[in-house]
């Protein structure tokens, strides 16, 4: 018995099966990869946004984002870097806009008011002092900011951060340094 | 004086971290100098409070249904994109067929408008208006035939023009009888307007650049010669000369004298 196959004018059924096991190929590469860089995505955009949803929500974009354009990924050893980058990027596109409509929904309902300065005894409270540490970070600078963000992090040593960001390590040191320094000196 | 330069170096020893162990001489000013001890105390409890909190804030658990949501999307996204191929191949198939039947009818269309076009050349046309040139034949006048066309003798127009004229009028008369085969004149142009006609056809022609169409093609058509019906005379009544008189003889005598002279 003679078997038929229906195949697209300019495609041959070879082509088609090559290209099916490249797609499949990438695909369990790009897992196994998801399984090492998911959770620093949701860490970096849970350390600029500060909210786990909205964490979440934008992690999954960026490595969404990644996953179509995986096969145009030249250097694949690169791919941590890039899928930070990219996360970074989106999340701070969040906050922003999260900012703006943050501002437009409650400038109407309080149009006049101002923030009370602080106390001491705000200033002994932990809570406040983590939203100005947050204020503080947000105010840095971006380069600034994610070093700060990725050494905070657990496993990641200065080495590691200058290797995942391809800066020098005397560069991440500096970075490092002048973000503690003005978090100080607005924390003082 | 001396606390302002160990400053620097103690605000670089505070945000070092507390592994970190100052050197001699800033360690022995801090053993003696109570202010910058708690100073450096105040500065350090401040890095250690920012580092704990950005520890705390950047190493937060990933929520367990992270990964398997991750998947599902990439299952969602390739769905979407097998249906997006789909699309694109139905939409471009379709498209395929109608630029495939709109270039047919065209291509019939064409066709169909060469072939009648040919037909109508083919065909001889009658003639629609008056156009033309050849001047009326009488019995009297010479006779223009096509293929010496006006070569009326005229001294108000220069002799090269009127060559010019003569041969393009030919050509145009040639090609233009082949094309539409029409052989009837009709315009009976008189003599006296015969030059008036050939500048207006020059002129019109230098204007357009093209084939005059006021040259028509004709055979030279020989005008049957009037036919005058036959004079009826009446049957005539012939008599003789009455006799000469005497004056009349001499008359004669005198004539034929004079002629043998």
């Amino acid at each position: 018995m003679q078997e038929l196959v229906l195949i697209q004018p300019g495609h041959t059924a070879e082509t088609d099966l090559q290209r099916d096991a490249t797609e499949g190929a990438l695909r369990r590469e790009f897992e196994e990869r998801l399984a090492e860089c998911g959770p620093l995505a949701f860490r970096v955009a849970r350390g600029v946004l500060r909210n786990t949803a909205d964490a979440e929500d934008v992690a999954q974009d960026a490595i969404l984002r990644a996953y179509r354009r995986f096969d145009k990924l030249r250097d694949r050893a690169r791919f941590k870097a890039w899928l930070v980058r990219i996360t970074f990027r989106l999340a701070l596109d969040r906050a922003k806009s999260s900012n703006r409509r943050q501002h437009r929904e409650t400038s109407w309902a309080q149009p006049e008011r101002k923030p009370a300065p602080p106390t001491a005894e705000d200033l002994a409270a932990a809570n406040q002092f983590r939203s100005r540490l947050d204020r503080a970070v947000d105010e840095l600078p971006e380069k600034q900011r994610l070093v700060l963000l990725l050494s905070a992090m657990e496993g990641h040593s200065l080495e590691e951060v200058a290797a995942l960001l391809n800066i020098p390590i005397g560069t991440v040191k500096s970075r490092l340094f002048f973000a503690r320094k003005q978090l100080a000196e607005k924390l003082r | 004086m001396t606390c302002h330069r160990y400053k620097h170096a103690l605000l670089q020893l505070a945000s070092a971290g507390v592994e970190t162990k100052p050197d001699s001489k800033l360690h022995a000013h801090l053993q003696t100098c109570s202010s910058c001890r708690s100073a450096f105390e105040n500065e350090r409890s401040l890095f250690a409070s920012i580092d704990s909190c950005l520890r705390s804030s950047a190493n937060s658990e990933l929520p367990s249904s992270f990964i398997p949501t991750v998947r599902a999307r990439f299952q969602q996204e390739d769905q979407h994109e097998i249906q997006q191929q789909s699309s694109t191949t139905r939409g471009s198939g379709c498209l395929t067929d109608r630029l495939v039947w709109a270039s047919a009818f065209a291509a019939a269309a064409i066709l169909l408008f060469i072939f009648t076009r040919l037909d109508l050349r083919l065909k001889p046309q009658p003639t629609e208006g008056p156009l033309v040139t050849q001047q009326a034949q009488s019995p009297v006048a010479p006779q223009t035939t096509a293929t010496e066309p006006l070569q009326v003798a005229d001294p108000q127009i220069a002799p090269a023009t009127r060559k010019r004229f003569a041969v393009k009028t030919a050509t145009t008369l040639n090609k233009h009888s082949v094309l539409t085969g029409r052989r009837e004149p009709e315009i009976l142009v008189p003599p006296d307007q015969e030059i008036l006609l050939a500048r207006y056809a020059d002129r019109w022609r230098r204007r357009h650049q093209s084939p005059s169409i006021l040259l028509t093609a004709m055979e030279p058509t020989q005008t049957d010669p009037l036919q005058v019906p036959l004079i009826q005379i009446a049957e005539l009544d012939i008599k003789p000369l009455a006799p000469l008189a005497p004056d009349q003889k001499n008359d004669q005598e005198y004539d034929q004298k004079y002629d043998q002279k």
